[in-house]
């Protein structure tokens, strides 16, 4: 029973000693220092003076620091203990020196947080697969002609049909509409939702399996019914989740539609589609120039892709024998479905993921740094604890442990920074960034850039054993910090603030080049005015009778409506807006009376404006008049051109009176809307200013605008100028529409100035985060020369005592750290400049009207970091000039 | 005969620690290292401190229980005594001793 007892106040002790090791290192204290006292006192009682008592007590003791280790070691908590009091030591020095600490953890973690944040969203837009099954297997494919300047055009159905029928590359092919529809709800009023016609193999295709019901199948081919697949982002909205949907009937456009399944979250392509719904008309109707159809295959070999091309080209070089008329010139174009989805975000993203790069290498490079000059102080403390007889294995984990402290607080710190910026990252982001909702922060990247980071802490604190193996001891605790190894570690130090200030320069060039891309994007005219001007969209397909006057009486009257409500300055309506994603068509276009050399190419983009839209939008018109309320049905057709049309065909000459023939061409399911009625030629009234509608870095193509009076164009944008609130005018035009017809959905609702603000996204995007990233980079590089100046002035303290003991002057001494500082902080702008031409290439396709090479960039931003660089060496150069010379050589 | 350093073998220090405690009065450390080399008429001189770590790996086996007091000069100090467990095993150890010795010894004495 005894023994029992006694085994367990042994287990008893060993908890003890792991609950509360501080007391368990007092009492070893306590009673180690308790026999040396014993022992002292009994030499003094033999006889000899009490210092020499002292020391051969200690000497007849042994080695403390190593019987303390023994003893622990013997007590088998030795591993626990020693970390426990690593991490004590290493969070007391952190505490004891704040500004160094500091400094280390927010470098460390803003190198890690901004990595991850970065490494994230690149990895998880252009990285990682689409959710679909074998998704790299997914082709987009388009139509394509030289000879009329096509590329990625649509397909006709019956080509469609052909290629789906002919080719041996693919294990399977669909095609889709996307399109909008108006669903009626319950209570009568109207939603618009984005719906997407498909074939009915386009799941198969896609490899998506529906989260409840079922998706399309073969019996929904041509000749069914049409049946929904509901987004699960319109099944969460609309119906708030519920599975009893499935089955049920919802009306869209004015019909009902059975609603037989639900995909999964992670399936939204085409982005934002609400619903599919199967096509149920064969392909084999219209002509095969009704181009106006998406294709996506699924190919037998992801790797074969060239094969696949060429096969295709194959196919459609038949088709066009076959069809000479209606298919010459077209062939067709494949893409990746991946690649075409991350798009030009790529070069964007990669250029942010270059410069977090460099973050993190001016990160690490700060943090050895400072773990390096701080090596030079410590090694004293070293080297006088290992003559006590620490051993050199526990010193190296204690460093070890105090460094991973220091890396761990950044890594912690870093850690929320990156979720923060994740976040950021995505709420600033173009809306273009791709599957942006799907992004979480991903652990194998903080992983991955938190190691880093770690590693480098850990290599430059152990910084003084290495110095402490390569000297004597004897040595390092007499000269202190001045012992052999400082030459090294300053040469170190220098290559580290060098490459600093070379990439801070590069990524503030960087910064520089973007900011003024951006500004000049801000300074094109887009050719209209979007200040005070709200926009929504109508669309009138279901809910008016299907007739063309009756459509056109529609939005005359209700614009008339609109006009009358207080603040309103101007409405009118178009086919589409600028800057927007809606789609315009190009097309062939001939001229009555008008020679034109047969290699000239007659293409421009029809547009549809009412006679309200130009003055509402602000664009000038240049020559002739604007459309007014005369150019209606039955009378003469009236169209608009635009300058870059006017200067490419009537270089020098007056369009106005020009005709221009017959345009009423027909698109498929959108039906011959262009111009309504029998108007077979229309006269050009007028020339207006170049609209930016590509975008605003893209020059403005040829363009021909028809009188919204003359089409029975359904679904249009309306713009209204005003001076009164959007918040005060919106539900005054959604009254007025109620009033007139409630079953006409209202979407869309955004005013221009954030069309604007979206189609500058991108840019704003890139130049405001490497605007960041170079105020970190220079506020990094700063801190890098600072750091390694006050050392070198603390190093230097008893030489630059002597001089000015010897009589040099104050403005000497300052000048000559400061020289110090300076040479490196220009050797790195060198470097640096030689590093940015070299990489301004890459960087080239983001920026708009900026020579990547821009002097003035270059010169600025040199200017600013040698102001940073001497700012920071002004501060040790200063306080070399306040040492003391009695003061300086006590210190020797 | 000129005092013999004697490095003690791996163990001998825990028996012998064993057996001065064995006396009866707890005693603390300083005292072991002076009871010992007292009882071999200074022919093992202990490097005193390595003592410690074998006090402690004996007190953690259970075989000896340590308790804080008041030195004999009125300082806190920690002295250890023998327990129940301690004095089996002290029993074992002193046979196997003897054992080791005595074969040793009869090695070295054959001719």
């Amino acid at each position: 029973m005894t023994m029992l007892t006694d085994w367990l106040r042994g287990i008893g002790v060993k908890l003890k000693t792991l609950l509360r090791p501080d007391a368990a290192w007092k009492d070893l204290d306590d009673e180690l220092r308790f026999h040396v006292e014993m022992e002292a006192a009994r030499l003094r009682r033999d006889g000899l003076p009490s210092a020499e008592a002292q020391r051969q007590a200690m000497a007849r003791f042994g080695g403390v620091e190593r019987i303390k280790d023994e003893t622990r070691e013997a007590r088998g908590t030795k591993l626990w203990e020693d970390m426990m009091q690593d991490l004590k030591y290493g969070l007391r020095m952190i505490v004891k020196n704040p500004v160094f600490s500091a400094v280390a953890i927010i470098t460390l973690a803003l190198g890690i947080g901004a990595n991850t944040a970065i490494y994230t969203v690149v990895k998880a837009v252009l990285l990682d697969p689409l959710p679909f099954e074998e998704s790299e297997k997914l082709t987009l494919l388009w139509t394509h002609n030289e000879e009329q300047n096509q590329a990625k055009y649509m397909v006709s159905p019956m080509d469609f049909d052909d290629w789906r029928n002919m080719n041996a590359t693919f294990e399977s092919m669909a095609a889709f509409w996307p399109t909008t529809g108006t669903v009626t709800e319950d209570d009568g009023n109207p939603t618009r939702v984005r719906v997407v016609y498909t074939t009915e193999d386009f799941f198969t295709v896609m490899s998506v399996l529906p989260l409840s019901g079922r998706t399309f199948q073969e019996a929904d081919g041509p000749g069914s019914t049409a049946v929904a697949v509901l987004s699960h982002g319109f099944w969460q909205r609309r119906f708030g989740g519920d599975p009893a949907v499935v089955g049920q009937s919802i009306t869209l456009d004015g019909g009902p539609i059975e609603v037989i399944g639900i995909v999964r979250p992670e399936h939204t392509f085409p982005d934002h589609t609400d619903m599919w719904i199967n096509m149920t008309w064969t392909m084999q109707i219209q002509s095969r120039q009704a181009r106006w159809m998406s294709a996506i295959g699924r190919l037998n070999d992801a790797d074969a892709l060239d094969a696949a091309r060429a096969d295709l080209a194959g196919v459609a070089a038949r088709i066009e024998q076959a069809n000479p008329g209606t298919n010459r010139g077209w062939t067709v174009t494949a893409a990746k479905l991946h690649d075409e989805i991350v798009g030009d975000t790529r070069t964007a993203l990669l250029v942010l993921l270059g410069a977090t790069g460099f973050i993190l290498l001016i990160a690490c490079a700060n943090v050895a740094n400072l773990l390096l000059s701080r090596s030079e102080v410590r090694a004293k403390e070293i080297a006088v604890r290992v003559a006590f007889g620490a051993g050199r294995g526990r010193l190296i984990k204690q460093l070890v442990t105090e460094s991973l402290v220091l890396a761990g607080a950044g890594a912690m710190l870093g850690l929320a920074g990156a979720q923060v910026g994740v976040r950021v990252l995505l709420s600033l982001a173009p809306v273009t960034l791709p599957h942006a909702e799907s992004i979480r922060l991903d652990g194998a990247v903080l992983g991955v850039v938190a190691g880093v980071s770690l590693l480098t802490g850990v290599l430059f604190g152990l910084a003084p054993i290495v110095r402490l193996l390569r000297s004597d001891l004897y040595s390092t605790i007499r000269d202190g910090a001045r012992s052999t190894g400082t030459a090294r570690t300053q040469r170190v130090q220098n290559v580290f603030v060098v490459a600093q200030f070379a990439m801070a320069l590069m990524l503030a060039v960087g910064a520089g080049l973007l900011v003024r891309s951006f500004q000049n994007l801000r300074s094109v005219d887009p050719g209209f005015v979007p200040a005070g001007v709200l926009t929504v969209e109508l669309d009138v397909s279901t809910s008016v009778a299907a007739s063309n006057q009756e459509v056109i009486d529609f939005y005359e009257q209700f614009e008339r409506r609109i006009s009358e409500l207080p603040g309103v300055l101007a409405v009118g309506d178009a086919s589409s807006l600028p800057l927007g994603e809606a789609l315009d068509y190009s097309q062939i276009f001939s001229f009555v009376d008008r020679e034109v050399p047969p290699e000239v190419e007659l293409r421009a983009f029809n547009r549809l404006v009412s006679p309200g839209f130009l003055s509402a939008m602000r664009t000038p018109i240049v020559a002739g008049r604007d459309f007014n309320s005369m150019d209606r049905v039955g009378s003469p057709g009236a169209v608009l051109i635009n300058e870059t049309l006017a200067n490419r065909f009537f270089p020098g000459e007056d369009p106005i009176g020009e005709k221009i023939g017959d345009m009423r061409t027909c698109y498929g399911p959108l039906g011959c809307l262009h111009v309504a009625g029998d108007i077979s030629e229309s006269e050009i009234v007028g020339v207006v200013r170049d609209v930016k509608y590509e975008g605003l870095r893209v020059d403005a193509q040829p363009g021909i605008y028809f009188s919204g009076m003359q089409s029975s164009i359904k679904r249009r944008t309306i713009a209204i100028r005003s001076t009164s609130a959007t918040s005060a005018l919106l539900p005054a035009i959604r009254q007025e529409l109620a009033s007139m017809n409630p079953s006409v959905a209202l979407t869309n609702v955004q005013t221009l100035d954030d069309v604007v603000a979206d189609a500058q996204s991108r840019d704003r995007f890139s130049a405001l985060l490497l605007s960041m990233f170079g105020i970190v980079a220079l506020l990094l590089a700063a801190v890098g020369v600072y750091g390694v100046l006050a050392y070198t002035v603390e190093q230097r303290t008893s030489e630059l005592g002597i001089r000015m003991a010897l009589g040099a002057d104050r403005a000497d001494v300052r000048g000559m750290v400061l020289t110090d500082g300076l040479r490196l902080v220009l050797v790195g702008l060198g470097v640096g400049i030689v590093g940015a031409i070299a990489v301004s290439g890459v960087i080239s396709s983001q920026l708009y009207g900026v020579n990547p090479r821009d002097p003035m960039i270059y010169g600025g931003v040199t200017a600013l970091l040698l102001l940073v660089g001497l700012t920071a060496s002004f501060v040790p150069a200063w306080r070399a000039t306040c040492v003391s010379p009695v003061v300086a050589m006590r210190n020797e | 005969m000129t005092t013999a350093r004697t490095d003690l073998l791996q163990g001998t220090l825990e028996l012998l620690i064993l057996k001065t405690l064995q006396i009866g009065e707890p005693m603390h450390g300083w005292g072991v290292a002076v009871r010992i080399q007292q009882l071999s008429e200074d022919v093992l001189q202990l490097n005193q401190g390595s003592l410690y770590p074998a006090l402690h790996r004996l007190e953690h086996k259970g075989w000896i229980r340590s308790e804080w007091g008041v030195s004999e000069n009125n300082r806190r100090a920690k002295f250890y005594r023998l327990s129940a467990l301690g004095r089996r095993q002290l029993a074992d150890e002193q046979e196997h001793w003897a054992l080791f010795t005595g074969a040793v010894q009869r090695i070295l004495t054959a001719t």
